[in-house]
């Protein structure tokens, strides 16, 4: 009989074990990988000191780090301080947008960076003479970031507008909308990134809902055998990025049967080109930050949807409460200026470590129990 | 008796057996639990299956690496254009030098002064330079702006042997020769020459912009990504339309 119960209990403990190893690599442990690497300077390279005007992959490194829970390095302020004052009139809308989202993710005040006021620059671009689609897409992203941003709905609806008026007739959208000498095609990025753009009007407003729906078709069309994206005549991990990205924002599970090719989700695909370092793989086969940072927001905004998170594009700035010493779910993840944020930031991926911990607290009891009966065994 | 003794025996053993098997049990759960945790922290140790799925990457085709930073770079930019599959290897008739038989490493096109020293074997050098005659043509001098900035001739850098290690860049060797001459540049991290000497994409023209070509091809990499080879003849190009850069 209390061989029995041993064995029962003995079974209990390693099953429990199992478990842990099933259970305990949620998406929240790679993407901790991920961000690992990218946050390592040996990887990116990056010339802070150097790079005197704003620099897409800083930047985006810096926004990509920040939404998962590590804010850029100290470094970062000076030199998007500095890249502002230096190159503020080159500046692309684009440029713009992208800046607003780097600062704003890292705590950091729009308003106010190398003497710019850069909300302000970007309300005041002419949206009609854009040519561009990045300089229509990014800015309405930008935009919409932030609930308290002082930019009117009038602005953004123009924006829709544009957006809307140059959307090709495939569902997609092209990179430029004027033929520059090659042709005007729609690609998956530009669709994808456009689609994330638009995501909050997808319901209100039914022209969006339909483009929206149209340029879903034109990206699900487009999923491979491995579950990523083949836009380019390869699988290519930074379309899938942005496609898991338009859905996230979308409120659609990225992992959705709809969105599954021959039993590989889209998150599988993006999964693949991640290396065991924690690198993801650019079309050459090779780590790449432009490739990482790009899949490291993916992994994000899919952790995100599943733990009820505000998506990556939706900044809620942490609601300082000490009477609410729990963070709720809509609360818990931003960051980032006090020491006392920063503590919170490195313990956000939590579902990880706290499945590992019970499954180890349920272990430790069986062990325990086992322990016990043999010695009133004996 | 000796029955007896060996059951005692038995028990016993059993007993001693049970005792191993638990303690193994519990140091083991006590191992796994402190590996299961490790991965939040700790990078390389735990082999994931998905993550060393082998890269499909089998063509380097017309997948475009720097898409999303020319997308957000909000302009046309040169890697782009000679990334983009319809453009590049089609203007045979527009190539500035027709020396047909060029072909590969170490063969420099006809006029220059890239003969390499035979007597260096392990000494890796190529050749790199860097010209804005397109520029030049299309009239930037016209503009007050780089009246007195860019060089008559277009020739920004001229055609010279340059030192290198092993595994360098041609975006490190690029940024250390225009350091050494004191010539300005702006190039991405992302490896995407923006300007140098003040001349940026753009300046002439929407589809105007600096590209890079190596033994007359132009590679579908950034030039942070293409590892000199020992004899390359690098050159850095403005660009002003379509076809004023051709292969050769």
């Amino acid at each position: 009989m209390k061989k029995q119960i041993l064995s029962v209990l003995a079974v209990l403990c390693v099953l429990s074990m199992l478990c842990l190893t099933a259970f305990a690599a949620p998406h929240s442990a790679e993407e901790e990988k991920v961000a690992a690497w990218l946050g390592n300077p040996e990887n990116t390279q990056f010339d802070y000191e150097e790079t005197t005007f704003v620099d897409n992959l800083i930047d985006w490194t810096a926004f990509s780090l920040a939404r998962a829970g590590k804010p850029a390095p100290s470094e970062y302020a000076d030199y998007i301080n500095a890249a502002v004052a230096n190159s503020f009139d080159a500046m692309y809308p684009s440029d713009l947008a992208r800046t607003v989202l780097a600062v704003t993710a890292n705590g950091m005040d729009a308003k106010s960076i190398g003497g710019h006021d850069l909300l302000a620059a970007l309300a005041a671009v002419d949206y009609s003479s854009q040519i561009y689609l990045s300089s229509l897409n990014s800015p309405l992203l930008a935009m919409n970031f932030k609930s308290d941003f002082p930019f009117d709905a009038a602005l953004k609806a123009t924006l829709v507008e544009s957006l809307l008026a140059v959307q090709q007739p495939d569902g997609g959208w092209a990179y430029c909308s004027v033929d520059q000498g090659y042709g005007v095609y729609s690609d998956a990025d530009s669709t994808a990134m456009t689609v994330q753009a638009l995501a909050p009007y997808y319901t209100e407003n039914e022209a969006v809902g339909r483009a929206v729906d149209k340029a879903l078709a034109y990206l699900q069309a487009q999923i491979g055998a491995t579950g990523a994206l083949e836009a380019w005549g390869a699988p290519s991990g930074e379309s899938t990025a942005q496609f898991i990205l338009a859905l996230c924002e979308l409120g659609i599970d990225p992992t959705d049967n709809v969105y599954t090719n021959n039993g590989k989700t889209l998150l599988d695909g993006v999964k693949s080109f991640i290396t065991e370092n924690g690198g993801a793989r650019n079309y050459q086969g090779m780590e790449d930050p432009l490739t990482t940072y790009q899949v490291l927001l993916a992994l994000n905004a899919a952790n995100r949807y599943a733990e009820k998170r505000e998506s990556v594009f939706t900044y809620v700035e942490k609601t300082e409460d000490p009477t609410n010493p729990v963070p709720n779910v809509s609360s818990d993840s931003e960051n980032a200026t006090t020491a006392d944020n920063v503590s919170q930031n490195v313990e956000i991926p939590k579902t990880g470590p706290a499945v590992t911990a019970t499954g180890a607290f349920a272990a430790v009891l069986c062990a325990g129990a086992v322990c016990t009966l043999r010695k009133k065994d004996a | 008796m000796p029955l007896c003794f060996a059951r005692v025996q038995y028990v016993h053993c059993v007993k001693k057996m049970r005792k191993r098997v638990l303690s193994f049990l519990l140091i083991f759960s006590f191992l796994l639990c402190a590996c299961q945790k490790q991965p939040a922290t700790e990078v390389p140790s735990e082999p994931h299956a998905e993550s060393s799925a082998a890269s499909e990457n089998t063509e380097e085709l017309s997948s475009r690496p720097d898409v999303s930073e020319n997308l957000s770079a909000g302009g046309i930019s040169a890697p782009d254009v000679n990334e983009n599959p319809s453009v590049g290897v089609q203007n045979a008739d527009n190539t500035p030098k027709s020396n047909t038989g060029a072909n590969g490493a170490a063969a420099p096109s006809g006029n220059q002064n890239v003969q390499l020293p035979a007597e260096a074997p392990k000494q890796n050098t190529a050749s790199f330079s860097v010209d804005c005659k397109n520029a030049i043509d299309y009239g930037i001098l016209d503009n007050p702006n780089f009246a007195g900035l860019l060089p008559q001739n277009g020739v920004i850098l001229s055609d010279g042997n340059v030192q290198f290690t092993e595994g360098e860049s041609a975006m490190t060797v690029l940024k250390r020769v225009l350091k050494s001459q004191k010539t300005v540049c702006q190039i991405t991290s992302g490896g995407y020459v923006k300007s140098i000497a003040g001349l940026s994409e753009k300046d002439c023209g929407e589809t105007s912009g600096w590209l890079y070509r190596v033994n007359g091809k132009l590679p579908n990499v950034s030039c942070k990504y293409y590892k000199l080879q020992t004899g390359d003849r690098v050159e850095f190009i403005y660009t002003c339309r379509m076809g004023d850069v051709g292969e050769y």
